[in-house]
């Protein structure tokens, strides 16, 4: 293995990179960056940043690695991607960007960029992990303010005024939506939002090619000393307008658990029997796919580093808001891919669930797999071995209430849906223990490769 | 200072000038805001020390 690995997506930034060694994480900064270092950490910026838990300590190195000074930072257990956030994931995010703006302002200081990658989520909340994103401010124009306009706020105006889905659209545009395409696509209505009708819509027809054109007839575009109190109002208005940004639309998986057909019984068996799994193994990190509202990745996080998967972004919000465990909105059927630059920007989601080296539990979910998006329980499984040792899956046999009205009547096309074909698919990957829930037809297995 | 760095994020051209002119704009409003919230913050300040 390689001593040391420069990250794959540290590479735009000319105030240092990020390096992987031993299992921990450094930021080299280039010897350009010291002097705006130095001044980060002694302005005071940098404690009022950690005290409000928008960034996390980090350690400066006594030594030097590859000949420039570096800082040992927080390993993040899962780094997770816009387009695998909730709407108020997104949000808190942007308003953590926000609010590192605004306090560097108050240190003469300021955000050369306002990505939305620049942001994880640590503990349940948002913190900043690139801090040589913090340079010294002429207190001009905020450079970074289309980039957050296009990373934060068009996907939010499009979630939150038009569609949850278009959430979709960041897997697209990684570095931010068009505020054009975000503009054209938004109900008309949000023009008289003043925010959105300033940030969105007006931004959008002033990054035209025609405007530009004649703003360049007349003269160069520059950068105007502007003072702070301009740029805190900048500032002020984005907040409101972000704050501003409901989403309340409904999703069919709302309220999954309410109307599942267990018995109280037979709900409490299966908590058991989960409980069971997770003792008896003592995982370090357990991945809930299908984690819907969560109450056995909460069972889990009493013993384990969690990470809840959901197809259902209502479901992942409701998660986050309670803080159980690391959030990620995740269609198995079709995961986050790996992106970016070489297709190697952003790992694919997969990729990185593999990386954990957890125990997964698959309760509640092969099943919508097979009916829902016609995936055969042999592929499912294989898929299962390629991300974990070890899982406990539940089998929903076809005289269950829902996998009958999921079936809705077409029994014949799923011929192979059977305990038998369920069993065969999984002994072909693993060795395999069953558990029958009581007052149940349906089956937990305990699997291990 | 990095001279990179202003190359570092396309600002866009239009996005300077509406930053620039919205600054200003907006400006006016949140000295206003800061000076409700300053006041407000007297009033409140001053009834505790009454009670």
């Amino acid at each position: 293995m390689q001593e040391i690995r420069i990250n794959d997506s540290s590479f735009r930034d000319p105030n240092g990179f990020v390096i992987h060694s031993k299992g921990e994480i450094y930021r080299i900064l280039n010897p350009e960056y010291n002097q705006t270092y130095d001044k980060f950490m002694q302005s005071g910026l940098y404690q009022e940043l950690v005290d409000e838990k928008l960034i996390l300590e980090h350690e400066l190195e006594q030594g030097k690695r590859l000949g420039k000074r570096s800082i040992r930072q927080v390993k993040i257990p899962l780094i997770t991607y816009p387009y695998e956030w909730s709407f108020d994931m997104l949000k808190d995010a942007g308003l953590a960007t926000l609010r590192c703006q605004e306090l560097s302002y108050k240190h003469g200081m300021e955000l050369q960029d306002a990505s939305a990658y620049n942001i994880q989520f640590y503990d349940g909340h948002p913190v900043m992990i690139d801090l040589t994103s913090f340079v010294d401010t002429k207190f001009t124009q905020w450079r970074a303010y289309r980039q957050f306009c296009e990373h934060f706020l068009a996907p939010l105006a499009l979630m939150g005024k038009k569609d949850l889905r278009l959430a979709n659209l960041l897997q697209t545009y990684i570095d931010g939506i068009p505020l054009d395409l975000a503009s054209s696509i938004i109900p008309k209505s949000t023009f008289g939002s003043f925010g959105i009708a300033l940030h969105i819509h007006t931004h959008a027809k002033m990054n035209t090619k025609k405007v530009n054109k004649f703003q360049y007839s007349f003269r160069q575009p520059s950068e105007r000393k502007l003072g702070m109190t301009k740029n805190l109002a900048m500032i002020d208005s984005l907040k409101n307008c972000i704050n501003g940004i409901k989403c309340e639309q409904k999703t069919e998986w709302d309220r999954y658990y309410d109307e599942t057909n267990y018995s109280e019984k037979a709900f409490n068996s299966k908590r058991f029997l989960v409980k069971q799994f997770i003792d008896s193994f003592d995982p370090k990190v357990v991945i809930d796919l299908g984690a819907n509202d969560g109450v056995f990745t909460e069972i889990a996080s009493e013993k384990a580093f969690t990470i809840a998967c959901d197809i259902d972004p209502n479901a992942i919000n409701k998660l986050y808001k309670k803080n159980i465990g690391t959030p990620v909105v995740c269609n198995l059927a079709n995961p986050s891919s790996s992106l970016g630059w070489g297709n190697k920007e952003r790992p694919g989601i997969l990729q990185r669930i593999k990386e954990q080296n957890g125990h997964v539990l698959a309760l509640a979910l092969l099943h919508h797999l097979r009916i829902t998006y016609g995936i055969p329980f042999e592929k499912q499984f294989e898929l299962l071995a390629s991300i974990t040792k070890h899982a406990l899956v539940e089998y929903v046999p076809k005289g269950d209430s829902q996998v009958m009205l999921m079936m809705a009547g077409h029994h014949e096309i799923y011929a192979d849906y059977n305990k038998e074909s369920f069993e065969n698919a999984m002994t072909k990957y693993f060795k395999i223990s069953e558990y029958p829930i009581e007052d149940s037809m349906r089956i937990l297995y305990e699997i291990h490769v | 200072m990095i001279d990179d760095i202003a190359n570092y994020v396309d600002a866009g051209t239009g996005s300077l000038l509406l930053y620039a002119i919205a600054g200003a704009m907006l400006s006016v409003v949140f000295t206003l805001k800061m000076y409700w919230y300053r006041f407000r913050e007297k009033i409140a300040n001053a009834r505790n020390k009454d009670k």
